[in-house]
């Protein structure tokens, strides 16, 4: 796994500081990259000295951004990584909106960018991980499919698209939007973070076209109770 | 189609960059941006000779935009878009502004997009704790370390990015101030690294 160390380490780095990489016994930084301006007026100039950046397994194990997360049965290490920063107010709000034309009746639970839909779900929003890491969490926590009919509060939903996972979320509400005299139609709602721009209730099926229409229903369950 | 002013526009407001953070991860990230309108007009200009020089330099200027620093920079998805586009179409150019990315602050999407042009392919060499290995993949160093299998480090880029916009391939080959470029952009201020707003 290629990646970059952490966002601090690259100021330091950048600083010519790393001390703190060694201390934590990481992959110190051999050099760094200088990038110099020559003129200040009306160019950009750039002329790169000095040129190395030592790159360490990002959301991997050795990642020292990265949480220790590690599935149930085999202990897998589940990679993950936290970004250095949350989106601003303002990029929050424009998210919201962008949201609310996808998904009128959601409500937005939380509004922020640090943490995915599988970082919700698995990860108590501490952290990002890509959706296809979720086979092994599935497998090694003890999850099985259950069709929609069985499924109860708690449980999760799948997205797929394409066949490929794309989204997961929580099953939050059922609710009874029966018409008088109509049977009883029950509504399942779904607690989920969307990408990164917040985390949001809402109904099943309203979701960005990008999740894709295929669900599945995953449960932890154990039926003894 | 939109013109190039039209597509940075777009590309560089909050709502398209909300568009693309409904992904969950690069994949769907690139799939997303893959769809927009702006992109594809960015790619066709990107075919225009000198353009991919004037891109080069607005990501410079983005990425050294100071924002509010608590935040991730509010043009890292643009910054993303430029970098996946510029690597497309001028491969050269994307790996030095992947490399400007990657010693960048507060970027998610840019340094992913960065990570991936130069990770490529990449000799892994497995080493005992205490010795290192190094081998060389075109511009860029692999160094083994200890229980870390694969790091990365960048060598020297084989270009410099020199005055007044211009970026040579070739550093012998400086050509005098009144070489003509492509008048469609170059004399445009507004797409020129400084009167980048």
């Amino acid at each position: 796994m290629i990646a970059i160390l952490a966002c601090e380490s690259s100021r330091r780095a950048l600083r010519g500081d790393y001390s703190d990489d060694r201390k934590r016994g990481s992959v110190p930084v051999a050099r760094t990259t200088r990038i110099k301006r020559t003129s200040t007026v009306h160019s950009s100039v750039l002329k790169t000295t000095k040129m190395a950046e030592i790159i360490i397994g990002r959301a991997s194990e050795h990642d020292p951004a990265a949480l220790h997360l590690y599935t149930k049965g085999n202990r897998r290490f589940i990679e993950n990584e936290l970004p250095d920063s949350d989106l601003s107010r303002d990029a929050l709000r424009a998210a919201r909106e962008i949201v609310r034309g996808i998904s009128p009746s959601a409500m937005c639970r939380s509004l922020t960018g640090l943490y995915n839909c599988v970082g919700l779900v698995f990860a108590s929003r501490r952290t990002m991980v890509d959706v296809k890491h979720l086979p092994i969490i599935l497998e090694d926590d003890g999850y099985s499919m259950i069709p929609e009919s069985d499924a109860l509060l708690g449980d999760i939903v799948l997205y797929r698209r394409n066949g490929l996972i794309s989204h997961v979320g929580i099953v939050f509400e059922f609710r009874d939007v029966s018409i008088r005299g109509d049977r009883s139609r029950i509504e399942v709602w779904v607690l989920s973070q969307w990408g990164e721009n917040g985390e949001y209730l809402h109904k099943l099926r309203e979701v960005p076209t990008i999740y894709g229409d295929g669900l599945e229903f995953w449960s932890e369950r154990r039926p003894e109770c | 189609m939109l013109s190039l002013s039209g597509a940075i526009e777009s590309i560089e407001r909050a709502e398209f960059s909300s568009s693309l953070g409904l992904a969950n991860n690069v994949d769907m990230f690139r799939e997303l941006l893959g769809r927009e309108p702006a992109v594809q007009a960015l790619l066709a200009y990107l075919k225009q000779p000198g353009n991919s020089k004037i891109l080069l330099g607005r990501i410079e200027s983005l990425v050294r935009e100071q924002d509010d620093i608590r935040f991730r920079n509010s043009r890292d998805a643009a910054i993303a878009v430029y970098l996946w586009a510029l690597n497309a179409t001028n491969p050269p150019l994307g790996r030095l502004g992947a490399s400007m990315v990657l010693v960048a602050p507060r970027l998610w999407w840019a340094r992913k997009t960065a990570l991936a042009i130069v990770s490529g392919t990449s000799v892994h060499t497995e080493s005992a704790r205490g010795s290192s290995g190094v081998s060389l993949v075109g511009q860029w160093r692999t160094a083994s370390q200890g229980d870390i299998k694969e790091v990365m480090v960048l060598g020297e880029p084989p270009f410099e990015l020199i005055r007044e916009n211009r970026v040579l391939d070739d550093p012998s080959a400086i050509k005098s101030q009144g070489e003509p470029d492509n008048p469609s952009l170059v004399d445009d201020p507004k797409f020129t690294t400084s009167g980048a707003s």
